[in-house]
């Protein structure tokens, strides 16, 4: 496991660096873990990625380095505090310094005397290469695959100069902080994916039959518009940029209720303007997915950083009462197939679904297996006819005994939208059908979709559609994934994205001899109650920990269950939790 | 065996009764939306009324067709996300004033620009309605109401002379009192592809007191025969005309343009969105870009 730090100021190419990098590091068998500490600005200031590297699966980030590539001042005068006694810093020869591991390189002249001052990190991405005795050859074919071919000449001489300057008492020191490991399993990593949060969010949608999605730009959402945006000729989707919050997801149930499959995506701040559409997503029942990609509030906040602040806001989302689900994102990995799900879920339940990920999963990249488009649910709008007028009372579906269809007639006048079902799963007809006529009604509204002020109707309603929660915690609610060992008298319990920090936290813990269970939550509305139930029953210690600062998903756990936390481990200071913490503070609590 | 699904022998379009005050400016709209949509020859399953919230928005509740009645003010990003959804069907708005251009404006701006094919019938009453009597965006200065006590102070908001500021390629002012005139300019708008707006007086019997049904019959000047509607400037000029002396209604500006299908890839090559989805082929595609 090796950690590097790339720092520089926005505009100076950090990211294309970075992306270079793992492009090269995965094609000799590497497997590589991102994320990204932003400023909110264009240009200027200091960002920098650290980017875990090793030979084995990575699941969270690290804030102890061993290597620092400085494009910038601030890349040394602020982290040189984080580097590890072994580690070595890569630098431009203007940059100052005296400690002595830093390897100064005219990276800036270089450049510039091949053309392109632009180049000049490339010139350090040729000595990481050397550095870490990678072969020299493959530069122009990887380089390629995420370089325009009109400047990838520069930056392929640029990386050579680079790799030739190192020298061979370097490349010793610098073993010493890149411990060679050996792959635990071995596997291709080629063939695996290198992707941020929203990538894959927007992948597993468009694989569940994505049509249409509209959302207003906001971050560190965007990017899943972005993608789609690159990819809607292709996979012949329309995307489309609203003039506002309220629109994007208005635009989205529009398009639902008219038969497509439909999403929209934003982050805290707008997500509270799309409170209103998500409750009438709910009192309509047409099928919606809003992802919420969770950033530091309240309202404008910490625009580039991470924050569990909208769980809360999520589960209480819109006036009144209806069926939702909320879904949260664990990883990189889990947000395909959750984006998949939770537009399978919105279909088969006609109802509001939102989906939870945060700044550290939508800007932070990793390296995952190959999605198993088998393992994806198609979601087709609507039911068929057959399915949605068969309804009659008293009416057998299927084969007679003598295994001849029963002879039926299903005529239109006996087509209820809102029909009182046993599932609470009312028969959902796309407009434009031959049979019957669609209707969606924010106002209550009796089986054929008529306003109606009865209270009957709006009882008999009220609960058709609380039944269909009923089904949703029957049928597909999924429980929280655990790690260590499940009787344990420390058990932690997280949501989301903590997943990957507290797997490596549970082998900190076992490498320390101390047994501790943790339950992660990815379901996080309604909640599962069952495994939480009888681990609490073994437990000493009960400790939440998120990402935020009240504990929301705490309270929650003692709304639903009367079960109360014994401690906490919070941070909302806009940076992620990182393994070594979590270890560290409930160390402090139970010992 | 045998199953045999009936399509709905429902073929005309029908009105329902409705909870408008005896009166009301709403019900000759609704006749003479019902009437055109017959004259039309469309297939009621093909069409759909979409609304916000407030007396004039109840509309798709008395007429049989598919109806989504959605948030106020906020039906006109709904209603073009249909259209954009499934192009088989034909949808229109009704809407009032407040929906359309107080809690709406923002997306009836919007509309405009995006210019897709959908007829938006604003019922112009110059006052709320459904909240019982409080000062529409379009109501007039110096307009009493429970809330303006002092009267309105607010400059009066023009719908059509925004619109056609905005961009839009069909814009009509009518007078639920003239259905002759209205069905003609509303067959056109429906016909019209692309966004198409008709602003349309109608008396609220319950709550404006001063622009009556009367107070409009004396306004009203319908456009000469020879009135050249795709003369922006004239345009402009006659949806300034708001006065005592007269109020001109009719088509006053009507041009093609651009529509948001026509410049959009998908919707121009590959047939109704909700038609096609990506194939596994198309997103190991995808997927592959990513190793």
């Amino acid at each position: 496991m090796f950690n590097l730090l790339i720092g520089g100021a926005a505009g100076q190419g950090i990211e294309t660096t970075g992306q270079v990098f793992e492009k090269y590091l995965k094609h000799n068998g590497f497997n590589i873990f991102s994320t990204k500490d932003l400023m909110s600005r264009v240009r200027g200031g200091h960002n920098f990625t650290y980017m875990r590297i090793s030979r084995n699966p990575v699941y969270t980030h690290d804030f102890q380095v061993d290597g620092i590539l400085a494009l910038n001042q601030d890349s040394i005068d602020l982290h040189m505090n984080e580097l590890r006694e072994e580690g070595f810093v890569l630098a431009d020869e203007s940059l100052k310094s005296d400690d002595p591991r830093v390897i100064f390189l005219p990276m800036n002249q270089i450049a510039k005397e091949l053309g392109n001052v632009k180049a000049a990190s490339s010139v350090a991405v040729g000595a990481l290469i050397r550095l870490f005795d990678l072969p020299r050859e493959k530069m122009e074919e990887i380089f390629s695959l995420s370089m325009k071919a009109k400047i990838l000449d520069v930056n392929v001489k640029s990386a050579e100069r680079g790799y030739d300057l190192i020298t061979d008492e370097q490349v010793r020191r610098a073993a010493r902080a890149i411990q060679k490991e050996e792959a635990s399993d071995p596997v291709d990593y080629r063939e695996w994916l290198t992707l941020n949060g929203n990538q894959a969010i927007a992948l597993g949608a468009l694989a569940a039959g994505l049509q249409f999605y509209s959302a207003y730009p906001m971050s560190p959402s965007t990017s899943i518009m972005e993608y789609l945006a690159q990819v809607m000729d292709q996979t012949g989707i329309v995307v489309e940029q609203a003039e506002d919050e309220l629109a994007g997801i208005n635009m989205a149930v529009g398009a639902s209720y008219a038969g497509a499959v439909a999403m929209t995506g934003t982050s805290g701040g707008g997500f509270q303007l799309k409170l209103e559409a998500i409750a009438m997503a709910g009192m309509q029942e047409i099928p919606v997915v809003i992802a919420d990609a969770m950033r530091p509030g309240p309202v404008t906040g910490f625009p580039t950083r991470t924050e569990q602040g909208d769980l809360n806001m999520a589960i209480f989302a819109g006036n009144g009462e209806y069926p939702k689900a909320v879904l949260a994102v664990k990883s990189h990995e889990d947000a395909f197939y959750q984006a998949a799900r939770a537009l399978y879920l919105a279909e088969k339940y006609q109802m509001p679904v939102i989906l939870l990920t945060d700044q550290y999963l939508a800007d932070g990249t990793a390296t995952v297996p190959h999605y198993d488009l088998s393992k994806v649910k198609k979601v087709k709008p609507g039911q068929s006819p057959e399915e949605a007028l068969a309804y009659k009372e008293g009416e057998v579906r299927g084969d007679t005994p003598s295994g001849e269809m029963k002879e039926k007639q299903l005529a239109a006048s006996e087509y209820k939208r809102y029909r009182v079902t046993e599932n609470g799963i009312s028969p959902r007809l796309i407009p434009g059908n031959p049979y019957a006529f669609v209707s969606a009604d924010t106002d209550e509204h009796d089986e054929y979709g008529f306003i109606s002020e009865s209270a009957e109707v709006r009882v008999e309603q009220t609960d058709k559609r609380k039944r269909k929660m009923e089904t949703f915690v029957a049928e597909d609610l999924r429980e929280p994934d655990q790690y260590g060992k499940s009787d344990a008298e420390t058990l932690l319990v997280c949501w989301g994205s903590l997943d990957g920090t507290v797997r490596e936290a549970v082998t900190k813990f076992t490498e320390q001899g101390t047994d501790v269970n943790v339950l992660v939550f990815g379901d996080m509305w309604p909640l599962p109650t069952g495994k939480l139930t009888e681990a609490a029953k073994h437990a000493k210690h009960i400790i939440n920990v998120e990402q935020n600062s009240d504990g929301q998903l705490g309270a929650l756990i003692r709304r639903e269950t009367g079960i109360n936390m014994t401690a906490n481990v919070l941070k909302y200071d806009g940076r992620a939790l990182s393994s070594a913490e979590v270890t560290d503070r409930v160390m402090e609590i139970i010992k | 065996m045998s199953l045999t699904i009936q399509t709905s022998p429902q073929t005309d379009f029908i009105s329902y009764n409705t909870a408008w005050c005896p009166g009301c400016g709403n019900f000759a709209i609704q006749a003479a939306l019902k009437d055109v949509l017959n004259e039309l020859e469309l297939d009621p399953h093909k069409v759909l009324l979409a609304a916000g919230i407030g007396q004039a928005a109840k509309t798709p509740q008395y007429i049989s067709a598919n109806r989504f009645c959605g948030l106020h003010g906020r039906s006109l990003a709904s209603a073009s996300a249909a259209k954009i959804a499934n192009d088989d069907l034909t949808v229109i708005i009704n809407t009032g004033d407040g929906d359309s251009f107080g809690e709406g404006g923002n997306h009836f701006m919007a509309a405009v620009r995006r210019n897709v094919n959908f007829t938006h019938i604003a019922h112009d009453n110059q006052v709320y309605g459904l909240t019982k009597g409080q000062a529409s965006p379009t109501a007039l200065r110096g307009f009493v109401t429970s809330v303006q006590t002092a009267g309105v102070h607010n400059t009066p908001f023009n719908p059509v002379l925004n619109a056609l500021t905005l961009g839009a390629g069909f814009v009509a002012r009518a007078f639920s009192g003239d259905a002759a005139q209205f069905k003609e300019i509303l067959k056109a708008a429906i016909q019209y592809d692309g966004y198409a707006l008709i602003d349309i007086f109608q008396p609220c019997v319950s709550f404006n007191k001063v622009n009556t049904f009367q107070w409009y019959k004396d306004r009203v000047r319908p456009l000469p025969a020879d009135y050249d509607p795709t003369d922006w400037e004239l345009a402009l000029k006659t949806a300034s005309t708001f006065s005592d002396d007269g109020i001109p209604t009719g088509i006053i500006y009507n041009v093609p343009l651009p529509t948001y299908k026509s410049q959009n890839r998908v919707l121009n090559e590959m047939g109704t969105l909700t038609s096609h989805q990506a194939d596994d082929e198309t997103l190991e595609g995808l997927l592959k870009s990513f190793t």
